[in-house]
């Protein structure tokens, strides 16, 4: 059974680093897939890699992550002060950062605008 | 999926800032590198035949900044820039199989403390190299350049079957201050102070057969020492011959000694002739073991090329009595192993290919050349031929006997049935009759005979151009591997990145794009082995060297391993490794994946390097720029493999606008030097 796990920004973001790093690898080596409101600054996604990788294990394979924002470059000039505006008073509330297990999540694909969360299939049972 | 991100994000690299004091460009490790070892000749368009070290190290003189270096011994690695010379080398094109002149690019030398490949074919050709050095392959895959490494015993690699090399036919001038000459500038005489007494020659004005044939005879049965010349021989058309010559040429006399067994001997007692000779066409006296044709007589047309093969063959050749003899084969034997490949260099103006052998004659080697077949010897016959009767006369014998003794072919009959099918063809059709078909098939060998006669009532490009190909394709007889402890060499050929080995051998060559980007960008990490997580340890690259357009650029080098969201030892095991092992490098790579996050920290300037023919938006890459960006880190985007007709160079542009980014091809050397001028301007 898939489970999707969201997390608010107003309940993640009061979290320091290492407590925002702990609730997302145990919800993924519970084999969640969590959907976090908001965007992970990039020194937290490199810190993500790390201690995913030191705990990466037979059993847990590692994560994927990917998060998507407003793509600044396609919008008028008024629509970028109103983003930039939003995110100073919301401190970066927009966008959504989707982290899964590699044993569930096959790949994310993205682009600018769009993601697509490609699951494993089914492995056969064996006898 | 691991290999995917692997390739996807191929490493990041980070360059140290600018280190003073050192002299020489050296970059990458030892051992990196695609080089052939210093004994291996390659063959000039100029006609110049020398090995890959003597180059190097005249180019070295010829670079004057190389005069301000220490001793070259006390470098690693290193690599000269040479398009500025314009020196040119006969060059296959994979793509056309035609043999054409192109531009040396670079020379490069390195230590190599370690194994070299010594490859030997059937036909006699021995290639000696690095275990990554490329060569071409031909195989049902069609036609490929693979690495020694990756031969085997009975594939076949590509040989010289054409070569047309391009010299002129105006000697060289004359020191006029070495000589006395007359008004009309027709005849000469050394000024020699131990030589008092030299003779006074006329000279030749332009290199003709006549020349040529005279030159022919003091390579071949002569005593050429610093002031005389003596020919010795038993026919007495060639006696005549040369006599003939001499005076013709030179206006000098010939005084005649009989040396018992019907051999006379012919003396040209004339220092003149020898510093004449020397001088028109840096024709030195030699010993037999070193002589040589002047590389001048390499280039120049088919008629007089002929006079001259005429005469070696005449002089040297050696034709079998007995015609009926399965093996007849028409030979050519010297003790000078140079002269021996000239020889054949020469005869692949009339696509006459034969094979090397080397026999101990009284403890000492002699090299030889057999030319086999009744199409090569019908070859031979109507574009060279004898002037020596009997041998004349044999040689008509062997070409009428109809014997072929077919020593090269080609290993490709899954693919010419492919193709037959593909055409929808009957065998018989196809292959012009239906006669050991299921014989060829089974072998995988197809003769030349065949393939050409199937070429010329085919329309089909591919048989075609193999039929008329300027190469050839050559068993591998022997595999040796060798221990080997000096320095290697290698050389970049423009756009065809090929060039030929004085035995006629097609190497292929390492190109700076190989050098850097594949050191540098993991490239070469991932085509060595297919396994991901093939780097999985930060390797530090010191006192990298790049010049480009008169600038230089010294830094270190970080080699990252790449870094991915994921590690399953589940896909090791797919490429065959053990259960343990596989979790042993899974443990390894998530080290290097941490290792190279910390790394980060310690960056002056990164290049990330991206495939430009996938999605740039991974989260990887994001993630890495991100941190870079809050690191205040400069970093130069390399859209690689722009080669690719799926490449998209302005997606990568457009994902990361805020950062330069140069599309490369790293395979093909695509835009490197702009990838330097870019390197340049982020490393300030």
């Amino acid at each position: 059974m898939l489970t999707l796990q969201y997390i608010p920004y107003h309940e993640f973001s009061v979290l320091d680093l290492d407590e925002k790093l702990k609730r997302i690898i145990k919800a993924v080596k519970d084999d969640k897939i969590i959907l976090i409101e908001g965007r992970l600054e990039a020194l937290e996604e490199s810190e993500l890699i790390k201690r995913t990788m030191q705990v990466i294990s037979n059993k847990f394979k590692g994560i994927e992550i990917a998060s998507i924002d407003y793509d600044l470059k396609n919008m008028v000039f008024i629509d970028k002060i109103k983003k930039n505006l939003a995110n100073f008073l919301l401190r970066r509330r927009s966008g959504l950062t989707i982290v899964g297990p590699a044993s569930i999540v096959k790949e994310i694909r993205k682009d600018p605008t769009k993601i697509e969360l490609l699951t494993m299939e089914k492995k056969k049972s064996k006898r | 999926m691991i290999s995917s991100i692997r390739r996807m994000f191929g490493g990041f690299l980070s360059i140290f800032k600018k280190r003073k004091n050192v002299k020489l460009g050296i970059y990458g490790p030892p051992n990196a590198g695609k080089c052939l070892t210093q004994d291996t000749s390659i063959i000039l368009y100029n006609g110049e035949i020398k090995t890959i070290k003597k180059l190097f190290d005249e180019i070295r003189e010829i670079k004057s900044e190389f005069s301000k270096c220490d001793k070259f011994e006390d470098f690693e690695e290193t690599y000269l820039e040479t398009s500025d010379l314009g020196i040119l080398v006969p060059s296959l094109d994979p793509k056309t199989l035609k043999i054409v002149p192109k531009k040396m690019q670079f020379v490069y030398a390195q230590k190599h403390k370690g194994q070299v490949y010594k490859i030997t074919t059937t036909s006699g050709r021995i290639i000696e190299g690095t275990s990554e050095h490329p060569i071409i392959r031909i195989s049902n895959e069609g036609i490929k350049r693979v690495k020694l490494c990756e031969l085997n015993k009975s594939e076949c690699i590509g040989i010289t079957a054409n070569l047309s090399l391009n010299t002129n036919i105006i000697l060289n001038k004359i020191k006029e201050e070495n000589y006395n000459i007359n008004n009309n500038n027709n005849i000469i005489q050394s000024i020699s102070k131990f030589h008092p007494h030299t003779k006074s020659i006329n000279i030749p004005q332009v290199l003709d057969g006549d020349l040529v044939s005279f030159i022919g005879y003091v390579i071949t049965e002569s005593n050429h020492i610093e002031n005389r010349i003596k020919f010795t021989n038993s026919d007495k058309g060639l006696l005549e011959h040369f006599e003939y010559l001499s005076e013709k040429l030179f206006n000098l006399k010939t005084i005649k000694r009989d040396m018992g067994n019907n051999n006379f001997e012919l003396e040209l007692n004339s220092k003149t002739l020898t510093d004449y000779l020397t001088e028109i066409l840096g024709f030195k006296p030699n010993l037999s073991g070193d002589k040589e044709i002047p590389a001048q007589l390499m280039g120049l047309s088919n008629n007089i090329s002929a006079q001259l093969l005429k005469v070696l063959f005449d002089a040297e050749g050696y034709v079998p009595e007995n015609a009926k003899d399965r093996g007849a084969e028409i030979e050519y034997s010297s003790k000078s192993k140079k002269l021996v490949e000239q020889v054949q260099i020469l005869l692949n103006k009339f696509g006459i290919v034969g094979k090397f052998k080397t026999k101990i004659v009284n403890n000492e080697e002699y090299h030889s050349l057999f030319i086999g077949g009744s199409d090569n010897h019908r070859l031979f016959r109507d574009n060279i031929g004898f002037t020596i009767l009997y041998k004349k006369e044999r040689l008509n014998k062997i070409c009428n006997t109809g014997l072929k003794r077919n020593r090269f072919y080609l290993p490709i009959m899954k693919l010419l049935e492919k193709l037959r099918l593909s055409e929808n063809k009957l065998q018989k059709e196809f292959y012009l009759d239906d006669k050991h078909i299921r014989r060829m098939i089974n072998d995988n060998k197809i003769t030349y005979h065949r393939l050409r006669a199937m070429a010329l009532k085919s329309n089909n490009e591919i048989l075609r151009s193999l039929a008329n190909a300027d190469c050839m394709w050559d068993e591998i007889k022997d595999i040796e591997i060798k221990e080997y402890d000096d320095y290697v060499y290698d050389i970049t050929v423009e756009d065809n990145h090929t060039f030929l080995l004085s035995n006629g051998l097609i190497s292929g060559n390492s190109t700076l794009a190989n050098r850097i980007c594949k050191d540098w960008l993991g490239e070469e990490m991932s085509s060595v082995s297919a396994i991901p997580h093939e780097t999985r340890e930060i390797i530090i690259k010191e006192k990298i060297t790049i010049k480009s357009k008169g600038k230089e650029l010294t830094f270190n080098l970080v080699d990252t391993p790449g870094i991915a969201t994921k590690i399953d030892y589940e896909d090791f095991i797919r490429f065959k490794m053990t259960a343990k092992d596989a979790k042993e490098r899974a443990k390894e790579a998530t080290k290097g994946v941490i290792d190279a996050i910390k790394w980060l920290d310690n960056m002056d300037c990164v290049l990330v390097v991206l495939d430009a023919s996938q999605n740039p938006y991974s989260q990887v890459n994001i993630t890495i720029i991100g941190n870079l960006a809050a690191r205040n880190i400069p970093v130069l985007i390399v859209a690689n493999k722009i080669d690719l007709k799926k490449s998209d160079v302005k997606r990568v542009e457009s994902a990361f606008p805020q950062y330069p980014t140069i599309g490369i091809s790293a395979e093909k050397g695509h835009n490197i030097e702009n990838f330097y001028d870019e390197l340049f301007k982020i490393i300030k």
